[in-house]
């Protein structure tokens, strides 16, 4: 039996140690260069395509791993509890700057960071607690919240006599709410007036899409799940009609939506790279960016079930022209 | 290192009743309760929304703590009114907390990440950060812990404490004993996912803000913690309470204080997990095969 003790010293003393190099080497050698830390929830593609961009255009704008910045990446791999654990820990190293992408990652490195903090992705930063007014001193970033007034203006080019735009949209998802919020903002300014549907359930979308055609030039659904997932109901409505239905993401474009405009995320990376350098750098007080290189996605299949023609300079600039629906 | 303690001791202390509240269940009551991940979703929700609409910090802290708990006591309803199995009952209500936690918070997520909490009431311990520990906020846990584990105790040896013992451990014994069986274990399941539902609460005030997914993945992290605590402690030297009581705890922290230290060594996030896993069955393995009770004398 007391072989079995001191094996399990043994055994404990080993691992603390062996992770107790590991952090002191980690910690010891680079330590005159200026920590930049990126931490973000998880890795998916699009959070993947911020992040690659994102240390990209640091390297592009000379701030180089190892040579005169050390960089520190963290991933909490979707595991919600270990957030604060993560913001902890970066914070306790001291880093010049830290980059926070995903909502929750910025929330729990704004509670603690004592340096300036970039965040990336983050859909409303208002919203969200990290940004109130202009000017927050020590952080900002930037925010990959669907373009509204860019979406209004592609429905405007696609179909110009569009006056009255019927929106199907759960009034209980926060990604609707702020997209109403946007969408009444910017309606009135290119003479559109929304014809608000209100959807509870997926099924109730057939059902309201029904109610709405009859009094609206064109449909629109907003980045709403559960409007998402009855989109199959609104397209055959559409159809049926002759109208137009237009959508917020490029998923809903390939399901049988008219056309959509879509945050470009690469785009977002880059600048929240080009925030973080100028933070690192010592400025203070600079705004939010909202995201700015939008894509274009357009179906002609559901074109031609909805009767309408896509004019040739939308296509020639869209980023992508599906031919067919998916089911 | 030092670092990694702090967070693991903070962090240990937070989410331990969330841990305690699945241990008392399933070692006292008998009743494997999956809901401590909704309890700590309405927890933490719960506190969100009032806080933000002006209530103070205790009142919040309270209503939340009971909001938390009604879903155990929901699923314990469910449970004896419908006859349904014990983890299914776990599963419905989860499924419930996820919409009612929408509909509460009104979004996915509220921020809260100026807002004093009780975790700064001894703020001025922490002698403006100079120090490698988060002081104010360990003392404040560990003076939170000594009142929960007091107040377990005593309420444990009063007469409803032991009779709710009687119907988890030996239903049919409490019946003929003329106990109501299903009463005492909404009670119970009550109690457990009020504990849950504070973990929920500091967890909210800890990390600065509440999020409609922030319950998911707790259930793992409570076993994974009631499974190393209850092989580090000797179990033969300790009443059963006392057992389940400090082994939720002292898991708890060591589960995150491991965590902390592969997060600070820069571990790969798809090897976090693995990391991890191997801890504890190397834990649980060392006890298994050498009965080696780590602060017991002699095995």
């Amino acid at each position: 039996m007391k072989n079995y003790k001191y094996f399990a010293l043994v055994a404990i003393v080993a691992v603390l140690s062996v992770s107790g190099y590991l952090l002191y080497s980690k910690k010891n050698i680079p330590a005159q260069l200026p920590i930049i830390a990126v931490v973000t929830l998880q890795s998916h593609p699009i959070l993947d395509t911020v992040q690659e961009n994102l240390l990209a255009d640091l390297k592009n704008e000379g701030l180089e791993d190892g040579k005169n910045i050390q960089l520190v990446l963290r991933n909490a791999n979707g595991q919600m509890q270990a957030v604060p654990t993560i913001a902890n820990e970066i914070a306790s190293q001291n880093p010049r700057l830290i980059i926070a992408i995903t909502t929750p990652m910025a929330q729990a490195v704004k509670k603690v960071a004592k340096c300036p903090v970039v965040f990336g992705a983050v859909t409303d930063p208002e919203g969200a607690g990290l940004f109130e007014g202009e000017g927050q001193g020590n952080i900002t970033g930037t925010s990959d919240a669907v373009p509204y007034d860019q979406q209004l203006r592609l429905i405007k080019r696609i179909k110009p006599g569009v006056t009255r735009l019927g929106v199907l949209f759960n009034p209980g998802e926060a990604s609707s709410k702020f997209a109403m919020t946007e969408l009444r903002k910017f309606a009135p300014e290119m003479g559109i007036a929304l014809v608000e549907g209100s959807v509870n359930t997926s099924g109730d979308v057939y059902a309201v899409a029904q109610s709405l055609a009859g009094k609206v030039d064109a449909l629109l659904i907003s980045t709403d799940n559960t409007v998402a997932v009855g989109i199959a109901a609104a397209v055959k409505v559409a159809s049926e009609k002759k109208i137009p239905l237009f959508a917020c993401d490029s998923g809903s474009v390939e399901k049988g939506a008219l056309a959509a405009v879509s945050a470009g995320y690469p785009q977002v990376g880059i600048d929240t790279g080009r925030l973080a350098v100028k933070m690192f750098n010592g400025e203070k007080n600079l705004p939010f960016l909202k995201a700015q290189g939008s894509e274009i996605y357009l179906n002609q299949r559901a074109a031609e079930m909805m009767s309408t023609k896509i004019p040739d300079d939308v296509v020639a600039n869209a980023t992508k022209v599906l031919t067919e629906i998916k089911d | 290192m030092i670092a990694a303690l702090d967070i693991g001791i903070v962090m240990g202390l937070i989410l331990a009743w969330s841990v305690l509240g699945l241990t008392l269940s399933y070692r006292l009551l008998d009743f494997p309760d999956l809901t401590i991940e909704a309890s700590l979703l309405i927890g933490g929700a719960s506190y969100a929304v009032l806080h933000r609409a002006g209530f103070g910090l205790f009142v919040a802290t309270v209503l939340a703590v009971v909001a938390g708990g009604l879903a155990g006591a929901v699923t314990g309803w469910i449970n004896s009114r419908f006859r349904i199995n014990k983890f299914l009952c776990g599963i419905i209500v989860i499924s419930i907390a996820y919409t009612v936690g929408l509909r509460l918070m009104g979004s996915s997520n509220i921020g809260q990440t100026q807002a004093s909490t009780l975790l700064d009431l001894f703020a001025p311990l922490d002698q403006g950060g100079s120090l490698p520990f988060h002081v104010g906020s360990i003392v404040f846990l560990t003076l939170l812990a000594a009142g929960i584990i007091g107040f377990l105790f005593l309420a444990l040896r009063t007469q409803p404490g032991l009779k709710m013992r009687v119907a988890g451990s030996n239903p049919g014994y409490a019946r003929s004993l003329g106990i109501p069986v299903s009463r005492n274990i909404v009670l119970g399941l009550f109690i457990t996912n009020s504990l849950s539902a504070l973990s929920g609460v500091l967890l909210v005030m800890h990390q600065g803000f509440a999020d409609i997914s922030m319950g998911q993945g707790v259930l793992v992290i409570s076993l994974a913690a009631m499974t190393i605590g209850e092989r580090l402690l000797p179990e033969r030297r300790m009443s059963l309470p006392t057992f389940v009581v400090f082994a939720a705890i002292l898991g708890s922290i060591v589960y995150q204080t491991i965590l902390a230290l592969a997060i600070g060594a820069g571990l790969a996030a798809t090897d976090l997990r693995l990391a991890t896993a191997m801890f504890v069955l190397v834990v649980v393995a060392l006890k298994l095969t050498g009965r080696v009770d780590l602060l017991e004398e002699e095995a």
